[in-house]
Parts: structure tokens; C-alpha cells; sequence
């Protein structure tokens, strides 16, 4: 069983700048070939300021390495069970985000091989004005092993 | 114009369907793009002997690239409007060389307050043998038409239009251009009823409805059973839920002639996919 006391740990804040590099990465990786993740013109155009970034990247946002290994989770492997995105508004190049993490819950689940540890992770993006831009919920099953 | 290109409120249906997406086989540089874009470098993701020490038969494909196609279906579809939830639930392992195809259809349609206006979306993705591999719901703010659009873009308030109001406008236009379904021609042949099938040729064709109600966020994990078909459309009860009469296919005519399944067959014109 996951120790409960992790329920209520922050990370650190981090302020990340959204970079065109990253949106355009993202959108390639999926092979979503939308123009606006890529091409400034075709943004604007369709009303962004720059490049805006595909649905799922509040989730890459979101991850934090460093504040997962603070969990001390051992050998475990994370398998993301549960993702579930909340937008403020369009994320775009050129964004300065503040973003924070927290542990929402731990549980434990029954599961055809006996428990299993759930780990939901919640994680709230704000911008330079302070305004709320992106909260995302991870639920992440452990592995044993 | 961009006003053109948007997908507005006035123009979507509960039952409307999202033109399927297949994606092209997931492939070990694919994972590995995605790992160094996410910068998520899981070893169940990358590291094929640590998979398989784990017990499984080789590298996983992550479940957020698969959310990550949802999301482009949906992005295409909504051409432009505001996404507020986006939520998936991973039901099934996708394998490195699975051919995904993600589809979607509007679950519901809601006015809100003064103004405002929304629709959510189920939206599901099966791999090639026909399973439900992530299931997912999405709500979007749409403008109510090109109207709202522009004044809302002007600075403007709002238009603000009642479900009453659409009723009746929508009434009035059924009267003017349409005794009798005239617009017969306007569906692609009735024949093709099979688009909406999966790749697969055997594989059931019920796919699987993820149950609609249930808002934005899917359920909760516990038990990964796929959503059982009887048991969709709960929720769906609400008001909303009766179709928005369309022209010509409510009462004036004779039941619709296509089985009621596919709601309508995907329409063709937005396939710039293969």
C-alpha cells in the first residue's frame, strides 16, 4: 500500500515558457498534421496569437519528473490509467505558464491480481496575468516489479 | 473568411457523428518521438527488455499519444471552438504496430447561461481487431452561429438564443422548403451505410458506445469492462436530449429509412484522411 501521507505534497512551481519547438514536436509525434500547431499563418488566421498547442499538452505540461522520484515510489512502473484535461483557454507559443503539482489521492484498488496502488497526481497551469489556464488529473496504476 | 470555416452551434446535432480517423500503425519510432516531445521516458514506453521483464510482450504504446488522436479528431472536427474538458480513460494496452481508429459523436447539447452554448462529444478509439482501446468524452464551447460569432468578436455581448427560439425556427423552415423530405439527395446514398464499421472486416459492427451521460470525465477505473451497448445513452434523458427537429426527417416523413444505428453514415466531404 502507498503511503497516504503523500496525499497533500506539492511540487515546486515551475514557470514554463511554451516554446513553438515543443507544440510543433507534440503535433508531429501524433501525426496530427492540423496546421495551426505548425504554421504561424494558418494560426493567426484561425484566431490564435502563434502556434497553439494540441489538446493533449497541458498533459506534457503537467509532467514532472523530478517531483515523481520525490515520491519515492521505488522500482514501481507508472501506467497511466486516467487522464482528464480542463482548459481556461487555448494554449499558445509564447505562453508563460506557472504550473504546480500536487498528489490529489492515493488509493488502493482491487484488481484481478489483488490490489493495486493508485496514484492520482493533479497538476493547475495559471498565465502571466494569473489567470487560470489548464488544471489535469493524472490516475496512474503501479506495477510492481 | 475563418467565420466560414467554424463550426457552429446552430449546425450541430445530438447523434451527429465525427468523420473516423485511422491512424497509421503505431510504430517503435513513433513511441519514441512521442516519449522525447511528452518528455516522458517511462521505461514500459522505451525500454523493450524492461517490458518484458514486467510481463509484458514488449514496449507499451502510451495511452496519451492514443488521447493524443482523440484529440486531433476532435480538433478537426470543432474547426476552431473552444475546447473547456477533455477526459479519457485507457481501457486496453495499445501494442506497437496496432492500427488505431478513433472516432466520435455528439452525446448531447446544451444551452447554457445567457449565451452561451455547448456540446459534448464521446469519442472512442479501437484498434484493428475492432476493441475499444480508450474511451473519452469532450465538451466544447461553441458560438450559437457566424452571427454570434461575429459580435462576440466585436466585442459585442453574446446572442442569446432559447432552445424555444431554435424550435420554432427551425419549425418555420421545415414548413417553407420541405413538405416531404425533399433533401433525399442531401445524404450521401443511403446504401453506404458502412463507413462507420471498423477497419475490420469480421469485427463486430456495434461499436462500442461509450455510455453517454456521465459529463466530461469518463468514469472511474475500477472495472474495465467496455461499455455495454444497452446500457449507453442513460443520462440522455435530459431535455436536450431530443433531437433538435431537423427539417425534414421528423414527423412530416415517414420513419427514416437507414436502420437507426450509424445515425447517419459519416459524411464523406470532411475525409481529407485516408
Amino acid at each position: 500500500m502507498l503511503d497516504k501521507t503523500l496525499i497533500g505534497r506539492e511540487s515546486e512551481t515551475t514557470v514554463v515558457e511554451v516554446e513553438k519547438g515543443a507544440i510543433r514536436r507534440l503535433a508531429d509525434a501524433i501525426g496530427d498534421g492540423n496546421p495551426a500547431h505548425s504554421d504561424e499563418a494558418s494560426a493567426r488566421s484561425a484566431g490564435y496569437a502563434s502556434l497553439v498547442a494540441p489538446l493533449t499538452f497541458p498533459a506534457v505540461l503537467s509532467l514532472n519528473e523530478r517531483f515523481r522520484h520525490s515520491l519515492d515510489l521505488g522500482t514501481r512502473s507508472l501506467l497511466l490509467g486516467e487522464e482528464s484535461i480542463e482548459y481556461g483557454r487555448p494554449i499558445v507559443a509564447g505562453d508563460q505558464l506557472t504550473v504546480k503539482s500536487k498528489v490529489a489521492d492515493v488509493q488502493e484498488r482491487a484488481g484481478t491480481s489483488g490490489a493495486t496502488d493508485v496514484l492520482i497526481l493533479e497538476t493547475e497551469g495559471r498565465g502571466a496575468e494569473g489567470e487560470f489556464v489548464f488544471r489535469t488529473r493524472e490516475t496512474y496504476i503501479l506495477r510492481r516489479g | 473568411m475563418l467565420l466560414a470555416r467554424q463550426l457552429y452551434f446552430e449546425a450541430v446535432k445530438v447523434g451527429d457523428e465525427l468523420p473516423p480517423l485511422v491512424k497509421p500503425p503505431v510504430d517503435r519510432s513513433q513511441v519514441a518521438r512521442f516519449a522525447g516531445a511528452a518528455g516522458d521516458y517511462g521505461p514500459l514506453h522505451v525500454d523493450e527488455p524492461f517490458a518484458r521483464n514486467a510481463g509484458f510482450p514488449s514496449v507499451l504504446v502510451p495511452g496519451m499519444l492514443a488521447m493524443g488522436f482523440l484529440g486531433e479528431l476532435v480538433t478537426d472536427w470543432l474547426r476552431g471552438a473552444r475546447v473547456r474538458r477533455f477526459g479519457a480513460r485507457f481501457v486496453k494496452i495499445v501494442w506497437p504496430g496496432d492500427v488505431v481508429t478513433v472516432r466520435g459523436r455528439v452525446a448531447d447539447r446544451r444551452f447554457e447561461a445567457a449565451g452561451r452554448y455547448a456540446a459534448d462529444i464521446e469519442v472512442w478509439g479501437e484498434n484493428q481487431r475492432g476493441e475499444l482501446v480508450v474511451r473519452g468524452a469532450v465538451t466544447a464551447q461553441l458560438y450559437y452561429s457566424a452571427e454570434d460569432e461575429t459580435r462576440q468578436r466585436g466585442g459585442q455581448p453574446p446572442l442569446v438564443v432559447t432552445p424555444a427560439e431554435e424550435e420554432e425556427r427551425l419549425a418555420k423552415l421545415s414548413r417553407s422548403t420541405a413538405p416531404a423530405r425533399p433533401a433525399v439527395g442531401t445524404r450521401p446514398a443511403v446504401a453506404s451505410v458502412k463507413p462507420a464499421a471498423s477497419p475490420t472486416k469480421g469485427a463486430p459492427a456495434p461499436a462500442p458506445r461509450p455510455p453517454a451521460g456521465k459529463a466530461p470525465v469518463p468514469p472511474p477505473a475500477t472495472k474495465a469492462a467496455p461499455p455495454k451497448p444497452g446500457a449507453a445513452k442513460p443520462a440522455a434523458a435530459k431535455p436536450a436530449a431530443k433531437p433538435a427537429p431537423k427539417p425534414a426527417s421528423k414527423k412530416g416523413a415517414p420513419a427514416r429509412p437507414a436502420p437507426a444505428k450509424p445515425s447517419r453514415p459519416a459524411p464523406k466531404k470532411a475525409g481529407k484522411r485516408r
